[in-house]
């Protein structure tokens, strides 16, 4: 049985009460008796909610239909005429729903996700690769000038270019790290860890070059 | 009266810096609703101690009267005064700072917010829209650039209410204008919408796919639009004046509204023409030259290239590149300027479309989304995303971003708060907005002030402090101590805005009711009246059938001006129609008293007769 419905279950046990009606719900976003809308924060992970079983690869063209198919069900467009509490509802449910599908369809905010949901923590400390020690320092050394330079700026692009690839193939790697967390027990938490500090590493200095590069041409 | 049955009637506001116009969703359809001066109302307002004048009226009386008139309101929603230094020297109106330092109006020696100055215009919007359906409305959907920040946005939700209108939603335009384009148009592809009106700049990137209107990313600048063209050619007529060694003195009002007026009409002039005349005769100032349209290109370019560098922004944030883009739409009255469409054909690499009239389509689809929220359709689905970064400030004055730029809304964050002290029992947490790495580049939102934390050593409450940017694009911030579960009470205080005892204040407060509680009263209790006369009269005509030649069709006309008179405003004019129906009853009233009643009741209305007879 997967981590996920593991959460369902508990959720079960516990019997919730419809706000409304004071019934008892059953599973669903909407309450059995009085179809309500229900909060849907508390009745599991971002998988469940997509539908998905607890993996690294997910089908992107799959996530869309279904975060179109769940903001139909909840979006607050819908409940203008319904009362203040329902709308409440409807806000937070979909505010849920779009937080979901942008960590599930960003690579690295997935792994991160998948690594907590399966191992109960992952406290990310973002920390440089050491093959990119050297280029990292100096792309860091030029971003603090004040005006860039034109050389500045061609090295900036340089290494913006370096990075890029060098954290797509970081992220390509984490898929079969990643289907050996998912199904043996003895997988190397370690090894993904550090990638994955690799990764956010990477990810905020190439932010940094972006925006830096974006601002000048203004 | 009409309210109650048509609750469902909710129309669509296009609240615009230069223009405003309402559209109504009918039979399926999206219209717009003409006043006497076709769809659009001026978003201008002439206010002196005789006359609120709004819309055409106002603008046409602009150069004889500056100080008096104002326009382009909508730059200064939301804003500080020390954040218009550059608009100041440019218009004629006074701009000065409020007691909170706000960006006010003032005219003669009264300082008006522009958030009752909008509302002036909504209001106006409004009864036009009332006048051309013949009903009350009170609900209505109104547009923003997608890049207003939270003032900004709140200041146009306060403008809706002080206009007395519930705002079901603040919707972005250059969304709704693909929302209307979609409907109409096309209803599948990724889609770019250029919005450059006279204020503000906006780019959406949306995908259209099975009636969802998804935007993917979008960027622009609030203070970029067709008023900087404007201001771009008054500098260039003062600069070749004074080479001509004539001086155009702008701190005179008059000079300013004049040389506004000759700038727009060049400019648009310029849409067809490759050289426009200028004239400034001012005072003993008399000066005439010639712009090239090779000139005004120049003097524009750089503005005009910003707006193609957010394009290339907002398509980086949408993950996409150019062949991936279906089609370009633009909207906003200066997309007709040549270069401007030039440059957006040139950098998509393809012909841009505005079939749908670039001056309305933000209006109609605002009406459609006023349709889907009061329950109209629910095939139609839009899913925005905020504009701006949201964040709080961290140690160091470092932003730390909670809720990131082109997330979609409405979007939460959430974060744990603890006390630094033994015994403190509040917090603050001040929000900005914006995407720099300091807070002091941001845009201040306000600050919350978590109290009543139960006095604890430093560090040991945890207070769970919910962020979250509703539909609208609007902050709600709640707070609950983690401990007991219990609400934390939360105070705001906003840096551009009103809190809500302020909003409430100026809804009983504005000059909009001062001026018009009288006549308003005056037209319900005169309304009230109508209905009863028409309804006797109406029976007169079923139980009564002896009239002279002539006389039945008088009565049916008067009554008809009447119904008419009733679906407009003004109490006078009804007062008028109610009379002429009066008078064209009285014979009758007097013939169906007499042949029933014996003369008791000569000279007395239809209205009384019938109430006898029955």
């Amino acid at each position: 049985m997967s981590q996920a419905e593991h959460i369902i279950d508990e959720k079960n046990d516990a019997r919730h009460l419809c706000w409304a009606c004071r019934e008892e719900t059953g599973v669903g976003p909407f309450c059995t008796h009085c179809v309500k809308i229900q909060p849907i924060v508390d009745m599991g992970d971002y998988y469940t909610l997509f539908g998905l079983e607890p993996s690294y690869t997910v089908d992107p063209g799959y996530l869309k239909r279904k975060f179109y198919e769940l903001s139909r069900q909840f979006h607050p467009d819908f409940y203008a005429a319904q009362t203040d509490q329902e709308q409440l509802l409807a806000r937070d449910n979909t505010a849920y729903v779009n937080t979901a599908l942008r960590v599930l369809s960003d690579p690295l905010r997935r792994a991160e996700y998948l690594l907590c949901l399966k191992t109960g923590q992952y406290s990310g400390n973002p920390a440089p690769p050491q093959e990119l020690f050297e280029e990292i320092l100096e792309a860091g050394e030029r971003l603090e000038n004040d005006n860039l330079s034109e050389k500045d700026r061609a090295q900036l692009v340089k290494f913006g270019g370096n990075f890029r690839q060098r954290q797509n193939d970081m992220i390509e790697s984490l898929a079969p790290l990643f289907d050996e967390l998912m199904t043996k027990d003895n997988f190397d938490k370690k090894k993904i860890e550090a990638r994955l500090d690799n990764i956010k590493y990477i990810r905020t200095i190439l932010a940094r070059i972006d925006k830096r590069l974006g601002q000048s041409e203004n | 009266m009409a309210t109650d049955r048509n609750k469902n009637i909710a129309i669509g506001i296009d609240l615009g810096t230069t223009n405003s116009l309402a559209a109504i969703v009918r039979d399926g359809k999206a219209t717009a609703l003409a006043g006497e001066h076709g769809v659009i109302v001026p978003s201008v307002i002439l206010l002196d101690k005789d006359h609120l004048l709004i819309g055409a009226p106002a603008r046409d009386a602009m150069v004889e009267n500056p100080e008096h008139t104002v326009y382009s309101v909508k730059r200064l929603m939301g804003k500080a005064a020390k954040d218009m230094e550059a608009d100041r020297a440019l218009m004629p109106f006074q701009i000065v700072a409020d007691p909170r330092g706000l960006a006010s109006v003032k005219i003669d020696d009264t300082i008006y917010s522009p958030v009752e100055l909008s509302a002036a215009i909504l209001r106006a919007v409004k009864e036009q829209a009332e006048k051309a359906l013949g009903e009350k409305i009170d609900r209505a959907v109104i547009t923003v650039p997608a890049y207003f920040d939270d003032a900004q946005r709140q200041a146009t939700r306060d403008a809706g209410k002080i206009a007395g209108l519930e705002v079901l939603r603040i919707i972005n335009e250059p969304t709704a204008a693909s929302l209307a384009y979609g409907m109409d148009k096309r209803d599948r592809g990724n889609i770019v919408v250029y919005d450059l009106g006279g204020g503000t700049f906006d780019i959406s990137i949306l995908r259209l796919e099975g009636g969802i209107f998804e935007v993917l990313s979008t960027a622009g600048d609030t203070h970029l639009g067709g008023d900087d063209f404007d201001n771009e050619i008054i500098n260039f007529v003062v600069q070749k004046a004074e080479a001509a060694e004539k001086i155009i003195d702008l701190t005179n009002p008059h000079t300013r509204a004049l040389l506004k007026r000759e700038a727009e009409k060049a400019k648009m002039m310029l849409s067809s023409a490759t050289a426009v005349g200028i004239s400034v005769k001012s005072g003993t100032l008399e000066y005439e030259t010639t712009l090239l349209k090779a000139e005004f290109e120049r003097v524009i370019s750089s503005w005009v290239e910003k707006t193609i560098d957010f394009c290339r922004r907002a398509l980086t944030d949408a993950k996409l590149t150019l062949k991936d883009i279906d089609e370009v739409i633009l909207v906003g009255g200066s997309t007709r300027i040549p270069l401007v469409r030039q440059s957006v054909e040139r950098f998509f690499g393809q012909k841009a479309h505005c079939e749908l009239g670039p001056d309305e389509v933000v209006a109609l689809g605002a009406a459609v989304q006023a349709d889907i929220l009061t329950g109209g359709r629910d095939d139609l689905l839009l899913l925005d995303v905020t504009p701006l970064s949201l964040g709080i400030e961290t140690l160091g004055g470092v932003m730390n971003v909670l809720i990131s730029r082109n997330s979609k809304v409405p979007a939460v964050a959430k974060e744990v708060y603890t006390t630094y002290v033994d015994g403190q029992t509040s917090v603050a947490i001040r929000v900005f907005q914006g995407e720099r790495d300091l807070v002091a580049d941001n845009r201040s939102l306000g600050s919350f002030d978590l109290r009543g934390i139960e006095p604890q050593k430093a560090g040991m409450p945890r207070i769970e402090v919910t962020f979250t940017l509703d539909a609208d694009g609007i902050l709600r911030v709640g707070a609950r101590d983690m401990r007991t579960g219990k609400e934390q009470e939360i105070t705001v205080r906003p840096s551009y805005g009103l809190n809500s005892a302020e909003v409430d204040q100026m809804v009983r407060d504005s000059f909009l009711h001062a001026r018009d509680d009288i006549e308003r009263r005056l037209f319900i209790e005169l309304t009230n009246e109508s209905h009863t006369v028409i309804k006797a009269t109406k029976k007169a005509f079923d139980i009564f059938s002896d009239f002279k030649p002539g006389e039945k069709e008088d009565i049916l006309d008067a009554m008809e001006a009447l119904e008419e008179a009733l679906k407009g405003n003004n109490p006078h004019h009804l007062r008028e129609k109610l009379d002429d129906l009066n008078d064209a009853t009285a014979d009758l009233a007097a013939r169906m008293v007499n042949t029933s009643l014996s003369g008791l009741l000569k000279n007395r209305s239809v209205a009384d007769a019938a109430k006898l007879i029955k």
